[in-house]
């Protein structure tokens, strides 16, 4: 499917989905003449009817063969040459941060750090050595030195709270 | 005057000189990273600024914006990839006089070139920030709603070309502003009774999450090896006297080109750096030079972009408009603070403005004396191996992310917002709509719903009242003219194809 058509057929599920959830919003006695659920439907709408027009505009370019292509638009894609493997590459990190995220308070705020760095590093084709864990261990020291020693934050301690 | 006066008394109080310093540094080497825009470089700053006094804070954002536009020159200039896009232009002539064994020197003129434009701006942000805020005293409701629609506007010249994503993307911000406690009735809306909705989805971290996140997913999936920048030994070379005399007048061009477009809002400093450079080489004694190593060629497109830059401040500060990507950056390190830029902060807490006035001032100042420290460390760090670069900012986004609330959650949400940005880089949407949308979401139902109140639900109160009436003018000529533009551009472009086949 065209890259443009694809982005104005999420566009619209995105509208639709949202116009769903907009239907759930209460409306109160002390209400307005608008009404908490009046924009939310204003905006709904709006992005149905501007995705379905760029989705018709589209198919009409595409058909008469007329005008600016997605590529000739000036989007520098280069990156998404081949997108379904970009996707693949981009999902392995999101399942990386999402874990990192999940364990976050378990494993503690050092730790997580550095399994982030040491993982993200490896994802991205650096040998899981001991100068890598060095790397890591050191970057996760750098990150603790700042937001727990001079920004005082209060980072979760995890499993290793009853250890110190 | 007394802007300027009041701006340098507060020189020597709350952090203001090692703030600036410090977040000039940094802008360098976020600039000098190529993947790494000037807002991203913000955006990693803002979850630190969170615990600092606001002027500090505002301070080191600010000096990094001004940073970054610099930094992004060297390796335009050393390896022909722009560390920002407003730096496309320098790298013409740039990379020319690199081939020709100039590096030091383009990277001298290019340093002296933004120095000039940089302070042109940040002068013309002093002078006039204060009068124009003056003028929105006078803003009802419905003046602050029509100014929101204004805003709003800018879409679609940051939209030439892909009208139809920008106005979806400025919807799709509209709708995650929705999200959290109605702003009249006090109704929860899209929250599903998750309390950490209730405020609603905090800006900073879908910032955070869009620019830095999208960023990091985007590079991450670019399985491609980078290029290296050879020359570390490159000493950056003042121009000579018979090189500044040469320069006076691209840098000139460069200023009024940057001024003029860092107000049009939109236009941003890639425009009006090849406007510069065009405009430059129009007025040039020696126009066959560009594109072979002009030293002019370099000068009017880097002062041009650090000009621009500065200006673009003045929508922001005087409306709470943002006009950019990194305007809209800086107006979360405000929010982050409680603050919202615009006439009531400027009337009710001028010292943060003069502060962060004089911080500008500063970092424009140190500018030349920290480029020529950092130009290794820039030549060094943009050679690390990119995974362990974007490792450390996955590391340092979610712990600054986490430090604003201590809540896991804020990390799904920063997780998600940048699954949103890659999705819009993929499909090629512009990222400022969406930022636009976020920002002035809230803005513009809350008082576009407060004048209905007022009017009891009567239309008219938004043509009783001359500021709306005006703002909304302009918006309506804002949004035909770039439309017919945009109309007239897709209609030329199959006949000049023709042409050009």
């Amino acid at each position: 499917m065209d890259r443009d058509i694809l982005c104005g057929v999420i566009a619209f599920a995105i509208a639709l989905a949202y116009l769903t959830a907009a239907a759930t919003i209460p409306e109160t006695a002390i209400g307005d003449t608008v009404g908490a659920a009046g924009v939310p439907h204003l905006l709904g709408y709006g992005l149905a009817i501007m995705s379905a027009l760029y989705v018709g505009q589209r198919l009409l370019v595409l058909r008469a063969g007329i005008g600016p292509t997605a590529d000739e638009e000036g989007d520098s894609r280069g990156v998404f040459d081949h997108p379904l493997a970009a996707f693949a590459w981009a999902a392995g990190a999101v399942a990386i941060c999402a874990v990192f995220i999940f364990f976050f308070e378990t494993t503690g705020y050092f730790l997580s750090v550095a399994l982030l760095i040491f993982a993200m590093c490896v994802y991205q084709g650096v040998k899981p050595d001991i100068r890598l864990a060095a790397i890591s261990i050191g970057g996760a020291v750098v990150f603790w030195l700042i937001f727990v020693m001079l920004l005082d934050v209060h980072m979760p301690l995890g499993i290793w709270a009853d250890l110190i | 005057m007394d802007a300027i006066i009041t701006s340098f008394e507060l020189l020597g109080t709350t952090l203001i000189i090692p703030m600036a310093v410090i977040g000039m540094t940094w802008g360098i080497f976020g600039g000098a990273t190529p993947g790494l825009s000037p807002s991203i470089t913000m955006a990693l700053l803002l979850p630190f600024t969170y615990t600092m006094d606001p002027i500090p804070a505002l301070v080191l954002l600010t000096s990094t914006y001004v940073g970054a536009e610099y930094g992004g020159s060297i390796p335009a200039i050393l390896i022909r990839t722009p560390g920002t896009s407003a730096s496309a232009a320098t790298m013409i002539d740039g990379y020319e006089m690199r081939k020709q064994g100039r590096a030091g020197e383009a990277l001298g003129i290019s340093l002296q070139a933004s120095s000039i434009g940089n302070f042109v701006g940040i002068l013309c942000v002093i002078l006039l920030t204060a009068p124009l805020s003056q003028l929105a005293l006078a803003f009802k409701p419905s003046s602050y709603f029509a100014l929101g629609i204004l805003g709003l506007s800018v879409i679609v010249s940051v939209s030439e070309g892909m009208l139809f994503k920008g106005i979806i993307g400025a919807l799709i911000g509209l709708m995650i502003a929705t999200i959290g406690t109605d702003p009249v009735t006090g109704v929860g809306r899209f929250t599903y009774g998750n309390a950490d909705l209730l405020t609603g989805v905090p800006i900073i971290l879908v910032m955070v999450g869009l620019f830095a996140v999208g960023e990091v997913l985007e590079q991450v999936a670019n399985r491609q090896p980078t290029a290296h920048i050879s020359g570390g030994a490159t000493k950056l070379k003042w121009p000579s006297w018979a090189v500044q005399l040469k320069t006076a007048k691209a840098n000139l061009i460069g200023s009024v080109i940057g001024i003029f477009s860092g107000i049009m809002p939109g236009a941003g400093g890639t425009v009006a750096s090849f406007m510069a450079y065009t405009e430059a080489r129009r007025f040039s004694k020696t126009p066959e030079e560009f594109g072979k190593g002009s030293e002019e060629g370099v000068a009017a497109p880097e002062c041009a972009n650090n000009a621009d830059a500065g200006v673009g401040l003045i929508p922001l500060l005087s409306f709470g408009i943002p006009a950019s990507n990194s305007t809209a950056v800086l107006l979360g390190g405000f929010l982050i603070h409680g603050l919202i830029p615009g006439p009531v902060l400027f009337n009710r807490d001028p010292t943060i403005l003069y502060g962060m006035f004089s911080g500008l001032l500063v970092a424009s100042l140190a500018l030349i004396p920290i480029a020529y420290m950092t130009l290794s460390a820039s030549i060094w760090l943009v050679n690390r191996p990119k995974p362990y670069l974007f490792a450390f900012i996955a590391a340092l986004v979610f712990s600054g992310a986490y430090s604003i609330n201590n809540s896991p959650f804020d990390l799904g949400l920063v997780l998600a917002s940048g699954i949103l940005g890659y999705g819009m880089r993929y499909f090629g949407m512009p990222m400022l709509p969406t930022i636009l949308g976020l920002v002035l979401g809230y803005m513009i139902e809350s008082n576009y719903r407060r004048s209905l109140v007022i009017s009891g639900g009567d239309y008219h109160i938004f043509i009783e009242d001359p500021v709306s009436v005006i703002f909304l003018s302009l918006a309506v000529l804002f949004l035909a003219g770039s439309l017919i533009r945009e109309f007239r551009n897709r209609r030329l472009r199959p006949q000049d194809k023709e042409v050009s086949a």
